[in-house]
């Protein structure tokens, strides 16, 4: 799985610090972005195999951005966790319903999170 | 109907019951000499007669005695069909016998055939009676029919009628609406007064037997007076809309009562009202049960945040995932230190907010200058300022260097205008805190910043709880989002109010105003009202801000047998004047959030109270100070009992019952 791309997607630039680490940690090479149109332009440069979203982003939300993302063939493929500290019933609806493939709640579990993604990542070579 | 004068229209449509030709000629000759024009016809037998009485006429002359029939016959015959018509008798042997069975069979006139010049002028009167008599019977009848269409309407009326003599002042007819109302017979009705069956006295206090004699004598002068009433049925209490209309019945004052039962009415204005009131509190309660959730979801999202780096790091750190030389390492410790302060600081400012929200937080005022309170403040946050380039101010209005607030308080409000100004202006930017006079009472602490500004549409929002997680872009800059929020609470907590003017780009000036000399804390958000001790107590507002000065007035006059509310502040006191009427009034020239003579003004200017006297109770020594008002007493700190009660006593303000003993 090393040299797989990740895009971290975050407005809260210590939590973006801190889950760039565990990820390149753990072989990714890692984008950054702290709100929508960052992403978007990391994703002109470069499409990555997974997006971990932050739903709570200034101006286009995650929930949007992944709309969008899932709209369009060229990015549709790729794996969408939403990673937020919403945590309240109906944010994981929410959060499925606009397209996110995964969903898990800030405080995360750095020592779960990587392995979570493989799953992902596993399932979709699995398939594809 | 129309009486027939000489010449008329149209000719007298005559009937002559007559055997002699000649005779006939006569009478007709002398009518036409006396002016009519004359239709006439001769009759000379019953057939004839029967014949012609089926048809229209005027007027029946008629010859007393004539062979085979006479004048009575004639008569008879009108009478048997029930005509009206005039009739005259004449005879050739008049006989006042006969003149008399003529007049009772009917006839209008008896004339002898001798002196056939009466004949017109008899038959001008009998034209003329008949005229008049039909008439009366129309008027009659008109009459009769009137009463029976009143009587109808009267008695099928939808709404309770009363026929009513308003010169005797008795009810006269009810109708069947009416016996309805009030339970009881027509009869009783009859002969009584409107008050016996009122309560004794009326919604407004007037005794019911003066309001009625009020209404009676309006209706009397022409009148027709509405009104609302209030009857009593077998002790159930009746409101009303009543008139008393004045028929204007000759020689007599006779009127109708017209009473529309409101019960229904209200009954459903109070069903109305009750739903409308639980649909605007269930409103009210959805709409707190939403804030609440929202600030629910809101918190719970910004406790993860800062949980979700300091949990995290310390899981790398803790897993060995960091090489613990390396910096990183370090960095990695540095951001748990700043996201666990973070979360501090958000926990502290929740529990404050929480504080102030159920009116719990003290405020200690101490006597402090604004210089040194301002440059405690700066103090902390020059680094911040330093790393961005940003240039910061001071102005100071040397008119309010010294200052009497709770310096923490005053410290927290300044320190979250100004870091929030840090975080809004771009590097090389400058911030301006000022403190100047407000008004003589007050002073306003202004904190201008050259930041990105606020569009009017988020002004609205800016003091609200986590609203900063709407504000878009603003995001980016770390903050509880409670900051504003509980910068209003503190300052209204305070007596004070805050604000803020921005354009966009053109940066924001926030402010808050605070009294320049707090002296306590205004613990008391609803006027405490200390038991009456008996109903119908005189009762006393007592305006006192100092707890222990409180304490020994409502003890004073609570012994005296006063009862007693109180208010902490000027603005208490205002809408406790607002509320409800005072026998009396204690007034503390220093308040926390205004001057005694700004109070003292603004009583005045109320409409309640108009007369209630009012006793200063203040350590400043001087009764100049509250001339111009009208003050029924100054009395100095510390308070005497004696010349508390004395001064009550003289403004006539007595207590009702015994001072205990």
């Amino acid at each position: 799985m090393a040299g797989e791309r990740i895009l971290i997607v975050d407005d809260n630039a210590t939590n973006l610090k801190l889950v760039a680490y565990l990820m390149r940690a753990n072989g990714y090479d890692v984008d950054t972005a702290l709100d929508a149109e960052s992403a978007l332009e990391a994703l002109r440069l470069q499409l990555p195999e997974v997006i971990l979203m932050d739903i709570q982003l200034p101006g286009i939300d995650g929930l949007e951005l992944t709309r969008r993302l899932k709209a369009d063939p060229a990015t549709r493929d790729i794996v969408i966790i939403a990673v937020t500290a919403y945590a309240m019933k109906g944010d994981q609806d929410k959060a499925l319903a606009a397209g996110c493939d995964d969903y898990i709640t800030k405080p995360i579990d750095t020592r779960g999170l990587p392995e979570q993604i493989a799953r992902h990542l596993a399932a979709r070579r699995g398939w594809s | 109907m129309v009486q027939r004068e000489p010449f008329a229209d149209s000719p007298l449509q005559l009937l002559v019951a007559e055997d002699s030709e000649d005779d006939f000629e006569i009478l007709v000759r002398e009518l036409r000499k006396g002016g009519y024009a004359v239709s006439a016809e001769r009759v000379k037998s019953t057939a004839e007669l029967e014949d012609a009485l089926g048809r229209a006429w005027d007027l029946l002359i008629s010859d007393w005695s004539m062979p085979g029939f006479g004048g009575l016959q004639v008569l008879e015959a009108v009478a048997s069909r029930g005509l009206d018509l005039a009739c005259i008798i004449v005879s050739g042997t008049p006989g006042e016998e006969a003149a008399v069975e003529a007049l009772r069979a009917g006839a209008l006139d008896f004339l002898s055939k001798d002196k056939p010049r009466r004949i017109v002028p008899a038959v001008q009167r009998a034209l003329r009676e008949a005229a008049d008599r039909r008439a009366r019977v129309h008027v009659e009848r008109e009459l009769r029919f009137s009463e029976a269409r009143y009587r109808t309407g009267f008695e099928l009326a939808p709404e309770p009628l009363l026929a009513y003599d308003l010169d005797r002042r008795v009810i006269l007819d009810a109708n069947a609406k009416a016996t309805g109302l009030f339970q009881c017979s027509r009869d009783d009705l009859r002969s009584a007064d409107l008050h016996a069956l009122s309560p004794h006295r009326q919604p407004d206090g007037r005794m019911s037997s003066e309001a009625a004699a009020h209404y009676i004598g309006r209706a009397l002068a022409g009148e027709s007076p509405a009104f609302s009433w209030l009857f009593q049925a077998r002790g159930e209490m009746i409101p009303t809309e009543t008139r008393i209309i004045n028929l204007a019945t000759v020689g007599r004052n006779l009127a109708q009562i017209n009473i529309s039962d409101l019960r229904e009415r209200l009954r459903a204005d109070e069903i109305r009202r009750r739903s409308a009131e639980l649909e605007t509190q269930n409103r009210r309660i959805q709409e707190a049960s939403r804030l609440k959730s929202e600030f629910l979801a809101n918190m719970s999202h910004e406790l993860r945040t800062p949980l979700n780096a300091i949990l995290g790091f310390a899981e790398l750190l803790h897993d060995g995932q960091v090489d613990p030389a390396s910096p990183t390492h370090k960095e990695f410790l540095g951001d748990i230190l700043s996201s666990g302060r973070h979360l501090l600081q958000l926990i502290n400012d929740v529990l404050d907010l929480a504080k102030v929200e159920a009116g719990k937080l003290e405020f200690r005022p101490e006597p402090v200058t604004a210089a040194k309170l301002v440059g405690e403040v700066l103090a902390i946050l020059r680094t911040t300022a330093a790393q961005k380039q940003i240039r910061m101010e001071t102005q100071l209005d040397p008119g309010v260097a010294e200052l009497t607030v709770d310096p923490a308080r005053l410290k927290q409000v300044a320190y979250n205008y100004l870091s929030n100004a840090l975080k809004f202006t771009p590097i090389g930017g400058s911030v301006t805190l000022r403190v100047k006079a407000d008004g003589d009472a007050k002073f306003r602490l202004e904190v201008q910043d050259t930041g990105i500004g606020i569009s009017p549409d988020d002004l609205g929002r800016l003091f609200v709880e986590f609203q900063q997680l709407e504000a878009g872009a603003a995001k980016r800059h770390q903050g509880t989002g409670l900051g504003l929020a509980l910068t209003r609470r503190l300052v209204e907590a305070q007596g004070g109010s805050v604000g803020v003017r921005s354009t966009v780009g053109g940066g924001s000036t926030f402010h808050a105003c605070l009294p320049r000399h707090a002296v306590a804390s205004p613990r008391t958000r609803t006027p405490v009202v200390f038991p009456a001790f008996h109903v119908g107590a005189r009762t006393i507002l007592v305006v006192e801000d100092d707890v222990r000065d409180q304490a020994q007035l409502v003890s004073t006059l609570g012994d005296a047998g006063y009862a007693v509310e109180i208010a902490g502040t000027g603005g208490e006191a205002i809408k406790c004047w607002r509320r409800r009427g005072y026998d009396a009034a204690t007034i503390d020239l220093l308040l926390p959030d205004m001057s005694g003579l700004e109070l003292l003004a603004a009583l005045h200017s109320e409409s309640t109270n108009k007369h209630t006297p009012i006793i200063v109770v203040t350590v400043v020594p001087d009764s100049r100070l509250v001339a111009g008002f009208a003050v029924h007493d100054f009395l100095h700190k510390p308070i005497d009992r004696e010349s508390l009660l004395a001064s009550l006593a003289r403004a006539g303000v007595l207590t009702l019952q015994p001072e205990k003993a």
